[in-house]
């Protein structure tokens, strides 16, 4: 079952990006901040997030004058068991990797992921950018912004600084993959004919290598 | 005269006074109406001009009891002025209060068969305004200030069953009465000017056939809280009764599997004895209420128990909390007989099934029993100690740098029953084959057969490998080579029905072992040893090994006919879990068939005749995020028990209500999100609530050898250079 492609009956854009990084980065905490626009809105004590319902992990956004539904794949919470992670990678269509400042361990680590990507969608490149989470703990940082620059340059990828906690680059990390992603799949299918799509095409990914 | 109705009231047991006080005393005393036994349900003076008669029965009353001296003149005089001072009196209790009054007093009125002839006057009756106050059932307490002056009542409202004191001045009533009128969804309650506990409006249902009252058709529960506040609302709830209402029964259940996130198992108990030693009174006769909270906090520390099972006896607070309260009720067993039912009930819990008779518990022989019970009980602690003991982890035998056999090992199983499992497995003889555990630093030590495999010799970083005594000097003497052909070659041979059933019957065993409480623990103490998750990993372990052990199934079969046989064969297997209703395994298989170095063998799939390729789509689906895995939860929920939920969804689940959502706000427990919680972890108990049976036909010995002994390669590395090897990029 591949990606459903980027455009839906209604021509409406849809993407599902993923969120990827080790445990304790913050992960779950962007996606939270992205998805609840109203977090501040709520009124008294009133349950703020139920993940369980359908649209838990949705957004509809405007980028750049067009309409998009975000959809995001996390797998906060079972970090130690990687079942799930195969599954949203090949399903994502553009990657959040996502580290701490505050945690080396979680910067080295995003090697491992980016090159787990590569190899699922079996390509060179693909959608990525680089997040390093945290930001606002700068008295706890581990990595520098330059260090951070110079692996997202290594990855080719564009590299920012968020902060879940005070809502630092949230909705423009999603939205710069958003970009990228768009810019990717014009390079690779330039736009006129329908995409077709190969059956065995697994990969999550319509486009087709020529 | 407002003195003489409270004084009755006293005296009829209606109201007691929290310090057992006999007497009415308008001043600084707390009373109480004991109304535990009392059913709302047929109360005849719940309408208004019921209300009213029985008002007036209470007046009528009044002067027939004697006077006190010195504590409560009761003025006489002013009987003729009952119309009046009825309204003065009535004026300033709230509907809350009146409803209580009024269903006590039906009682009290109907056991003691007064009878009255109750006339039909017109009497005005000022009624006040329904504040929003909740249909009131047990325990108000209200405080009475100031001698002879009613007019200064402060009434500490019972708020929704609760026995919470809302101290309010009249000014302060007036601004309460406009909040609520706002929000009448929510009730706060305060102590000093803090809110302690919040209650919320659910529409529902009310089992009272009053159905002129706009009050009673919602029920309440709790927002957030102090734990302590949230625990006495809890016990003020219960029922004694077999069945509890459908809320409290959630609210138990709730704040028993959750209670660990906002308190301490020793601030719990500390708190339930607390309770359950409130209120010894001394000396007075009628007084249901001290042994019905003995009997509400018993009740709840059952759940307790029953909940957490092995648990409670590995803190040793918990263990200490049921050693004391157990000799308590012991005490009290013979003050209070009511406490028999509970004290067996308890008995039967913690395993002992000694019959006892309330005989036992008299002066003379007190002591003796309790002697006797003491030490069963140490008996029974003691035993239950060793429980950790028989707790099974995965035991990873290493047969190449890559690859294992994974057996799953209690602490007591030796060196040599794994190698014969493993040496069954490889299909060596097991005479040839020995066990070394090499550390992390590389050094080797070989392990006696009577050697624990998962002892402290062996450290948790440690591998253990199988090697060939005949080839000592090389540690890794199996290759990827013919062997595992042999290997991937016996699936073939197997009933895939059967083989799904053996899947399920070991992921059952995993499943079932789970404690409710893991996934509490696995979320709230992430940064901790992992202790308490045990189970809960072990089943996660087994989602990525047969996730793993298809694909390496596969990728080790060279032959191209060979392998989309197997193939074909995993995609049966797995329709066959759906149908099983095991979607732990059923995932993990799609995974493995969808992992990046199986999906890329093109020539396979190819060759994977359409019908197979439908039917996997089909299954595919199924575990399609979208939506937030709309397709998986759709099909999950329609599923009967017994059944298997694909567990890291479930722990994704809990982990963004956790992360989504604070605890603790303005330093009260949000109770909705544990809530939230404590139902994503009752889907634990809906899945098991019919048990699975073993449904296999007949012993499959080698079959389940295969199935519990699974041999896998863990290197992302290594399965992509095999795929690789056998299918090469074009």
């Amino acid at each position: 079952m591949a990606a459903a492609g980027w455009r839906d009956g209604s021509g409406q854009e849809k993407y599902r990006l993923m969120v990827v990084g080790g445990g304790g980065v913050g992960k779950s905490a962007l996606t939270i901040q992205f998805i609840q626009v109203f977090f501040f809105l709520q009124s008294y004590f009133v349950t703020d997030y139920d993940p369980t319902i359908e649209d838990s992990y949705t957004k509809q956004c405007v980028i750049d004058d067009r309409a998009a539904r975000l959809d995001i794949l996390d797998t906060a919470g079972q970090e130690e068991f990687g079942a799930m992670r195969e599954q949203y990678m090949r399903t994502g269509e553009g990657f959040l990797l996502v580290f701490s400042v505050t945690d080396r361990g979680s910067f080295e680590e995003i090697y491992k992921f980016q090159r787990q990507i590569l190899r699922v969608k079996d390509r060179d490149e693909f959608p990525m950018i680089l997040i390093g989470n945290k930001a606002d703990l700068d008295h706890h940082r581990q990595i520098t912004q330059e260090e951070g620059q110079q692996l997202a340059r290594q990855l080719k990828v564009t590299y920012m600084e968020a902060s879940a906690k005070i809502r630092l680059n949230v909705d423009e990390a999603f939205h710069e993959l958003v970009r990228v992603i768009r810019k990717f799949q014009e390079q690779e299918c330039p736009p006129s004919p329908e995409p077709t799509r190969k059956e065995k095409d697994k990969k999550g990914c319509h486009c087709v290598i020529f | 005269m407002a003195v003489g109705v409270w004084q009755l009231l006293l005296d009829m047991g209606i109201m007691t006074s929290v310090d057992q006080h006999l007497y009415f005393q308008d001043t600084y005393v707390f009373y109480q109406f004991s109304s535990d036994e009392c059913s709302y349900l047929y109360c005849e003076y719940e309408r208004e001009e019921e209300w009213q008669n029985g008002v007036k029965l209470l007046l009528q009353l009044v002067p027939l009891i004697p006077s006190r001296a010195g504590i409560c003149e009761l003025p006489h005089q002013k009987i003729e002025d009952a119309e009046e001072t009825r309204d003065e009196i009535l004026a300033r209790l709230t509907s809350a209060m009146q409803r209580e009054l009024a269903a006590v007093i039906a009682l009290k009125a109907r056991k003691s068969a007064v009878e009255q002839d109750e006339e039909t006057g017109d009497q005005h009756v000022a009624l006040i305004e329904a504040e929003g106050v909740p249909e009131s059932q047990a325990g108000v307490m209200c405080k009475l200030q100031e001698r002879d002056d009613i007019g200064r009542i402060e009434l500490v409202q019972k708020l929704a069953r609760e026995n919470c004191q809302l101290l309010q001045t009249d000014k302060k009533e007036q601004e309460k009465s406009e909040h609520q009128e706002d929000e009448v969804t929510t009730v706060q309650v305060k102590e000093q000017d803090q809110n302690v506990l919040v209650l919320k409006k659910v529409p529902g249902w009310s089992p009272a056939p009053t159905s002129g009252s706009a009050e009673s058709d919602g029920r309440y529960v709790v927002v957030s809280g102090t734990p302590e506040k949230i625990l006495e609302h809890l016990l003020n709830d219960l029922h004694l009764e077999e069945v509890q209402d459908k809320e409290t029964e959630t609210l138990l259940d709730d704040f028993l599997l959750t209670y660990t996130v906002f308190m301490t198992t020793d601030d719990l108990c500390q708190a339930l004895l607390r309770h359950y030693s409130a209120k010894k009174y001394q000396g007075k006769e009628e007084n249901s209420d001290v042994p019905c909270r003995k009997r509400k906090v018993l009740h709840l520390v059952s759940q307790w128990i029953t909940l957490y099972k092995d648990w409670l006896h590995e803190d040793e607070h918990s263990k200490m909390f049921l050693k004391t309260i157990y000799r308590n009720v012991l005490d009290d067993v013979y003050e209070y007989p009511i406490l028999e039912k509970e004290l067996k009930e308890f008995q039967k819990i913690l395993g002992m099934h000694r019959r006892h008779t309330v005989d036992e518990y008299s002066p003379q022989r007190k002591n003796k029993a309790l002697f006797h019970q003491f030490s069963l009980k140490e008996n029974w602690l003691q035993h239950r100690g060793t429980v950790t003991e028989t707790e099974e982890t995965f035991c990873h035998v290493y047969v190449t740098e890559h690859s294992y056999v994974s057996v799953k090992a209690k602490v007591s199983t030796t060196a040599q029953e794994i190698l014969k499992i493993v040496a069954e497995k490889i299909q060596h003889v097991e005479e040839d084959l020995a066990l070394v555990a090499v550390t992390f630093s590389g050094e080797k030590h070989e392990l006696q057969p009577h050697d624990l495999a998962t002892s402290k010799t062996v450290e948790p970083s440690d591998r253990i490998y199988v090697y060939r005594k005949d080839l000592a000097d090389t540690l890794n003497p199996f290759a990827e080579n013919e062997e595992s052909q042999q290997r991937s070659m016996r699936i073939l041979g197997m009933n895939t029905w059967d083989l799904a059933l053996e899947l399920m019957n070991f992921d059952w065993s995993l499943f079932n072992s789970i404690h409710e409480q893991e996934l509490i623990y696995f979320t709230f103490s992430r940064q901790g040893n992992g202790e308490h998750t045990v189970n809960l990993s072990l089943l996660l372990q087994r989602c990525n090994e047969v996730q793993l052990w298809v694909a390496t199934e596969i990728l080790l079969c060279s032959q191209l006919g060979k392998r989309v046989q197997l193939v074909k064969k995993f995609i049966k297997i797995a329709a066959h879990c759906k149908a099983q209703k095991n979607l732990n395994s059923f995932f993990a298989i799609v995974m493995g068939l969808n992992t990046a170095s199986v999906s890329r063998l093109s020539q396979t799939w190819e060759k994977i005749p359409g019908k197979f390729k439908k039917l996997f789509t089909e299954l595919e689906n199924l575990t399609d995020p979208s939506l937030n895995h709309k397709a998986y939860r759709d099909a999950f929920k329609k599923m009967k028990p017994p059944k298997i939920p694909f567990m890291p969804l479930l722990l994704k689940d809990v982990t963004f209500i956790h992360e989504g959502n604070k605890t603790f706000l303005d330093n009260l427990v949000n109770f909705e999100k544990l809530h939230m919680i404590a139902d994503t972890v009752r889907t634990l108990r809906h899945c098991r609530t019919n048990q699975f049976g073993d449904m296999s036909p007949k012993e499959h010995q080698e079959l389940k050898s295969y199935v519990n002994h699974l041999y896998v390669i863990d290197s992302q590395q290594a399965l992509f250079e095999l795929s690789h090897r056998i299918e090469p990029r074009v």
